[in-house]
């Protein structure tokens, strides 16, 4: 009876654990500008709008354009200043885009906040503390793309969750 | 030799038995008196610096804290001072101690009065440092809770304090339809508050509000199940826990439940059960109204979850950048995660509960909003202490709940407090 629990276990574990297949060597990092709330991929025409419309970005850390499945994707990483309500944030994201050649046109399709402070309050906590990076993937079942989200705060172990194109390929869900 | 091996024996162990001693007692009394120690609790989340200020650990909002005894007798004359003096004490601290300047490190410089304290947190030893009494943004005031025993006395007198110290409102709308301002249990109405805090408590304790104990069932067991949840791994939490929770009840009732769950992390803190009521009713009305008016509807969160198309109140809850303590890095996500009836954290508990009656007594007609709070257009609200720029677009409301027949006038409430307004675009 244990074995048999055990052997069950395992292959939950196994297959979890292998859902995710990485696919490596294919981010390339780009050069980017931006104004407000738009960015300017290098060598991509159309600019792309942000998730949130309100956000004004302050700086770019990272942009990278990756091709996987027959798809075409763009990523940037970077750190905006938000209005919530009653107080100003800072804001660290990482935002993944698709390009359509078709329609020449590029859209979100996940939006993920890294980190977050406000300015109210204790002053020597005005930094981001958390830090993120994604891999890209497959699924092993459907060969859908996948994204793997290592997120490490402060010097913790990181913390790491899966994400899949849907079928509509218009976002990236959570695989819990 | 026999005859003095226990003499030695004895004078080696003193010293030993001695600091065991010491530690003990300094571990479960940090303060060497005999003499129940007043204790405060914070009303939002604060700093405790070591005594130069440094080292800032957070501390979560409703933390309990003692003053230093030699502090108290210092610049009261007393370890154990009276509510008076205490009142005193924290509403005019020029009067007994000198400003200690703070200097930020991105020049911003904020002027405060350190106090050292001892803090008790949930599952935690005490930790000794100092606070702020008023922090520069005015936030982390102090409020005295009740020593003991909670009881018509103390609630009475803690009421007392709150009457003979609340802030007058300033450019607040008049409110010609609101009636007389009564402060809940002022001199007179001592009865009345009991009968309502006892109906409140009673209504929380028992399993009368069906909803809420099938929720606290489904928390503990999401708790049980995904272990305690930390700030890095809060944002993939919350989506899992909003997913189950939709999947457990339903999208109507996760609303409900996140709806009492935002009104428990919205609400500032009070120590009358009649006063949080309210502050909790008027966060749930601010929602009723966005949800009417469809407004910011937008939410990352449901669409991560393979959420298209939402229950009306559940795609405001969640919408983005609305409600803070739904933001992925926000500190409070953790704590409503993490929170059930068998995590520790009582007060908190007692909060949510409060908020799940709030929910039934406004469906129940108990709730009522007077003047313009009642207006559903009221979709805004800030704390008194910033002074956002769509502030300058809306009305300022007067705001004024009435639960049970007792008027309740939020503006005036001591410590963080919430303003309303209505017709902003």
């Amino acid at each position: 009876m244990y074995a048999l629990l055990l052997s069950l276990f395992l292959a939950v574990s196994f297959a979890n654990a292998n859902d995710f297949k990485a696919v490596t060597g294919i981010d390339k990092t780009i050069s980017c500008g931006f104004a407000k709330n738009l960015v300017k991929f290098d060598g991509l025409v159309p600019q792309y709008a942000l998730y949130d419309s309100n956000s004004k970005v302050l700086k770019i850390n990272k942009c990278t354009t990756a091709q996987i499945s027959g798809l075409t994707f763009y990523t940037v990483e970077f750190e905006s200043e938000m209005m919530q309500g009653k107080e100003v944030l800072k804001v660290l994201s990482i935002e993944i885009a698709l390009f359509d050649s078709k329609l020449n046109s590029i859209k979100p399709v996940r939006s993920e906040i890294i980190d977050q402070y406000s300015e109210e309050g204790d002053p020597t906590k005005y930094k981001f503390t958390t830090k993120g990076a994604l891999t890209w993937g497959k699924s092993s079942k459907d060969s859908q793309v996948m994204l793997k989200f290592d997120i490490t705060e402060g010097d913790e172990k990181p913390f790491s969750y899966l994400l899949k194109l849907n079928k509509k390929k218009n976002w990236f869900e959570n695989i819990f | 030799m026999k005859s003095l091996k226990i003499p030695i024996l004895i004078l080696l162990l003193w010293p030993v038995s001695f600091a065991l001693a010491q530690v003990t007692h300094s571990t479960i009394s940090p303060f060497p008196t005999s003499k129940p120690i007043v204790r405060f609790r914070n009303t939002t989340d604060i700093w405790l610096r070591d005594a130069n200020l440094k080292n800032p650990i957070g501390i979560n909002e409703g933390s309990e804290i003692s003053i230093d005894p030699a502090f108290l007798k210092k610049h009261l004359g007393t370890e154990h001072p009276t509510a008076e003096q205490l009142q005193q004490f924290m509403l005019n601290p020029s009067k007994y101690i000198d400003t200690e300047t703070f200097r930020s490190t991105n020049g911003k410089q904020g002027y405060d009065y350190f106090i050292p304290v001892t803090i008790r947190t949930a599952n935690a030893e005490p930790q000794s440092g100092k606070v702020a009494l008023q922090y520069y943004s005015r936030r982390g005031q102090l409020d005295i809770i009740p020593p003991g025993e909670i009881s018509p006395r103390t609630t009475q007198y803690t009421q007392t304090l709150i009457a003979q110290n609340s802030i007058p409102t300033t450019q607040a709308e008049t409110c010609d339809s609101c009636g007389p301002s009564i402060i809940p249990n002022a001199p007179g109405n001592g009865q009345n508050l009991t009968d309502i805090r006892a109906a409140l408590e009673t209504g929380a304790r028992t399993s009368s509000n069906a909803l809420l104990s099938r929720y606290q069932e489904f928390a503990r067991d999401f708790t049980a199940r995904n272990g305690r949840v930390t700030k890095a791994n809060a944002g993939m939490m919350k989506r899992k826990f909003i997913k189950e929770l939709i999947e457990a009840f339903g999208q109507a009732d996760a609303a409900t439940i996140l709806a009492a769950l935002t009104g428990f992390a919205e609400s500032p803190s009070r120590a009358s059960s009649v006063s949080q009521v309210a502050e909790i009713a008027a966060v749930l009305k601010v929602i009723e109204n966005r949800a009417r008016n469809n407004y910011r509807t937008n939410s990352r969160v449901l669409r991560d979850i393979g959420i298209t198309n939402p229950n009306p109140r559940l795609a405001v809850i969640l919408a983005d950048w609305q409600f803070s303590a739904w933001n992925d890095r926000d500190n409070m996500l953790p704590r409503i995660l993490n929170l059930n009836p068998g995590s520790g954290d009582a007060e908190s508990n007692r909060r949510v509960a409060m908020a799940f009656e709030a929910q039934q007594m406004m469906s129940a007609g108990q709730v009522q909003f007077m003047g313009r709070l009642n207006d559903t257009r009221l979709m805004h609200y800030h704390a008194n202490y910033v002074y956002p720029p769509w502030a300058r677009q809306g009305t300022r409301v007067a705001a004024i709940v009435k639960v049970n027949g007792v008027n309740v006038d939020l503006s005036a409430q001591r410590g963080p407090r919430h303003l309303f307004y209505s017709g902003v675009p």
